[in-house]
């Protein structure tokens, strides 16, 4: 069947060539561009030019004499431009630097760099939190414990950060920030969804803890906490979704629906929730979902992604149907 | 800057990759400018390649990732070829004759409705036929994913073309 495909594939792109005087446009375009970057050319500058091409590469002999005729008509074309056009040409100092002068040089843009790095270094995130209620967003926690960074996933979520500033903050007080806009989605009993991206076991732990206190504190809503590797990430960041709705969604297709990732990427969790038990899929955690799949539209609990830390907020079966 | 002949041979073995692999995201106008800046580039890379293999897969990288920019800075999807029928440019996209031109229309729109990923990588396996490994050095993914976005794109367009 792949070759099915495959046949359909080829035959579609084999019929398709570069259509007529493409390639002359683009060598006339390339040549061009040579003999532009062969314009300025004063006499002192061709020797040092020709001596940097002799000592710089690593070329063979034959690469050597072709670059070097290469020059030849360029320069001639740069003499003969000259001779017509005498103030046009630009020149370029060609005073090497001295050797002091280069180190010293060197010396500093080494102590600016280390400096830079370091600072990018503390600031970077090294770990990441991402929450998806129905806004989808993921905060990047640097080495200092504070928010470096914050993207949001979907509309909801782009509306949130819109009004939350959560830039710096210290982890928990963002945690706290965020659970207070979030408890107008809370209240109706949606789960939280949160994923730790982590690679350092203790931190990722910590973040976890924190996380959850913060978040659940209201009470209203139930927290489920997971964690992922970068790789999941990064796969969920190519989807252009935020890792727990992207977890969900791999699941959805796993069960064999047909969903593609914008569509995933558009609808809530509790949506996809619903539409995973539509699929009767038989969930790795299988936490005790009972009854709710009336009207396949049940409040979406019980279903356990594959995790070690779900911690479900007391919430029974989902709530019936309607 | 590589010599003209270096260029010119290849253009003559890899253009027509190039140039289909930017069809797959823009229309041929915009496909056309960007087939000249990936020879441009290579032109101005001085850097050798271990072999043509390499040089072919550097290729597409670079035409596929100005594909992605064009369509970024325009903030538009891919015209839908189906509109390219309708004003009779079907002529355009290089085809030696309007039968195939038709069929490939149809794959294109139908690679067009999976998304992107799994479109890159689906196109980098099926026609040009490189290994997950190749395919996740290129779009700088995760093996794993690759096979997954292969494996579930597969499905898809199966269901999209029946």
């Amino acid at each position: 069947m792949t070759d099915d495909l495959e046949r359909r594939m080829r035959e579609a792109f084999d019929g398709a060539h570069l259509p007529a005087g493409l390639a002359e446009r683009t060598l006339a375009r390339i040549e061009a561009e040579r003999a532009a970057q062969a314009e300025p050319a004063s006499q002192a500058e061709r020797a040092v030019r020709m001596e940097h091409m002799a000592r710089a590469e690593r070329a063979t002999p034959a690469m050597q004499v072709e670059r070097a005729a290469q020059a030849e008509p360029a320069m001639r074309a740069g003499r003969a431009a000259r001779a017509e056009h005498p103030a046009r040409t630009e020149r370029r100092p060609a005073r090497p630097l001295t050797r002091r002068a280069a180190i010293a040089l060197a010396a500093c843009l080494v102590l600016a760099a280390v400096g830079v790095g370091g600072y990018a270094w503390a600031q970077a995130p090294c770990a990441y939190v991402a929450i998806d209620v129905n806004p989808s967003i993921e905060l990047g926690i640097n080495r200092l414990g504070n928010v470096a960074s914050v993207r949001a996933y979907n509309e909801d979520g782009e509306r949130l950060l819109q009004v939350l500033d959560l830039d710096g903050l210290a982890y928990a007080d963002a945690m706290a920030a965020l659970e207070e806009r979030l408890r107008g989605f809370l209240d109706d009993g949606a789960t939280v969804e949160m994923t730790v991206v982590c690679d350092d076991e203790r931190q990722a732990a910590e973040l976890e803890q924190v996380g959850v206190g913060c978040l659940g504190a209201s009470g209203s809503g139930s927290v489920h906490c997971s964690h992922a590797s970068s790789e999941e990430h990064h796969a969920a960041e190519s989807a252009g979704m935020g890792l727990g709705k992207y977890r969900l969604y791999l699941e959805l297709v796993d069960a064999g629906v047909d969903i593609s990732p914008e569509e995933a990427s558009a609808m809530t969790m509790r949506e996809l929730r619903a539409l995973l038990e539509d699929a009767g899929s038989a969930s790795a955690g299988g936490s005790g979902s009972d009854a709710g799949q009336a009207s396949g539209r049940a409040g979406g609990h019980g279903n356990g992604s594959r995790d070690e830390h779900g911690r479900e907020g007391g919430h029974g079966g989902g709530h019936g149907g309607d | 800057m590589r010599a003209a002949s270096d260029i010119e041979r290849a253009i003559g073995a890899y253009g027509d990759a190039v140039w289909r692999a930017c069809l797959l995201y823009l229309n041929p106008c915009d496909a056309e400018d960007v087939v000249q800046d990936v020879f441009l580039k290579y032109a101005l890379h001085d850097a050798p390649f271990r072999d043509d293999g390499h040089a072919k897969a550097w290729l597409l990288r670079v035409a596929i990732n100005a594909c992605k920019d064009v369509l970024k800075a325009a903030n538009r999807k891919n015209e839908s070829v189906d509109a390219l029928a309708e004003q009779g440019r079907l002529g355009e996209l290089g085809c030696t004759d309007d039968r195939s031109a038709h069929e490939l229309a149809r794959i294109l729109d139908a690679m067009d409705a999976l998304g992107d990923p799994p479109k890159t990588q689906l196109y980098l396996a099926l026609y040009e036929g490189y290994t997950a490994k190749e395919i996740s050095r290129m779009c700088d993914m995760p093996e794993g994913t690759v096979y997954s976005w292969i494996s579930r794109g597969k499905k898809r367009l199966r269901e999209v073309l029946s």
